[in-house]
């Protein structure tokens, strides 16, 4: 048993996604993938055609 | 517009939203993926994505000059209205964005009242839209990114319908769409629309396949670049 959860973890591990990519400026901004509180639409996309500032924030 | 974009419960923000008076959308995302993709390393941070999409402005909030806020209000479609109640039909036209029969209605009025400060204040503000808009076509079409001088010419048609301006525009959109040089651009950028509307729709798994397919057809292009920078971050390439 203890072997298998060895070969669970490291398989996590080896399988782990790539290092997320940061976007620079020109870019298409990524979709917000979430649920959207306040909002008619729960995607960046819809909102094309307007400006939008992404302000990433904590209730902290 | 504002989208505030945060991590944590739903019960704490819906507790913060009450407190403050929050009225603008909210975005609860899982983990902190969208947080790192757009380089976040404190809070607040901010990012300023354009009608087309595109980021133009990453940071601090609180550390933006004015120049820059100037800058980026530029890129908005932003006219403001007239500040008299004498002119609300000028001013619904605007709210509509139909600069257009705006400017019309403008030229009819400063025929007989040619002195008039707010009129000849509001004209200026829409002409200096539609020198903006072709200021950025121009820019758009001299750095190879056709599919964005097509959208910006498609937009001036649009905001300036009736115009001789919108007529230019529908020409130096042809001319574009005819230039040898812009012929994968534009067919990869006809594609990414579908990839972003699958985007838009929630389906990343059918955004990925179209985009895939992009870089795999225009592999030249800057959409098939944007293309693979959205397939690297969903780790799918």
């Amino acid at each position: 048993m203890k072997l298998i959860g060895l070969v669970l973890a490291l398989t996590a591990l080896v399988s782990a996604p790539p290092a997320v990519e940061v976007v620079k400026v020109g870019d298409i901004a990524p979709e917000i993938e979430g649920e959207w509180f306040l909002s008619e639409t729960n995607t960046l996309g819809a909102l094309r055609g307007r400006v939008v500032l992404l302000d990433f924030w904590r209730t902290w | 517009m504002v989208v505030g974009v945060s991590n944590e419960p739903t019960g704490l923000l819906e507790k913060h939203i009450e407190k403050k008076g929050i009225a603008y959308p909210i975005a609860k995302t899982k983990g902190g993926d969208i947080d790192k993709m757009y380089g976040v390393k404190g809070f607040p941070s901010g990012a300023i994505v354009d009608p087309y999409g595109r980021i133009v402005w990453m940071g601090n909030p609180g550390g933006v000059p004015r120049s820059q806020i100037e800058e980026l209000l530029a890129l908005t479609s932003f006219v403001p209205t007239i500040d008299d109640d004498d002119y609300k039909k000028i001013n619904k036209l605007i709210l509509a964005q139909d600069f257009g029969k705006a400017l019309a209605e403008l030229d009819k009025l400063l025929v007989k009242d040619a002195e008039n400060e707010l009129l000849t204040a509001a004209k200026g503000d829409i002409d200096g839209l539609l020198e903006r808009k072709l200021e950025q076509a121009d820019a758009a079409t001299q750095s190879g990114d056709y599919g964005l001088a097509v959208a910006i010419y498609a937009d001036v048609q649009t905001f300036f319908k009736g115009t001789q301006a919108a007529k230019d525009a529908k020409l130096k959109q042809k001319a574009v769409e005819k230039d040898p040089a812009a012929k994968d651009e534009l067919a990869a950028a006809k594609k990414m629309a579908k990839g972003d509307e699958a985007q838009m729709n929630g389906d990343f798994e059918k955004a990925a396949k179209v985009y895939k397919g992009i870089v795999k057809k225009f592999p030249e292009t800057k959409c098939a670049e944007r293309a693979q920078a959205f397939l690297r971050r969903h780790g799918s390439l």
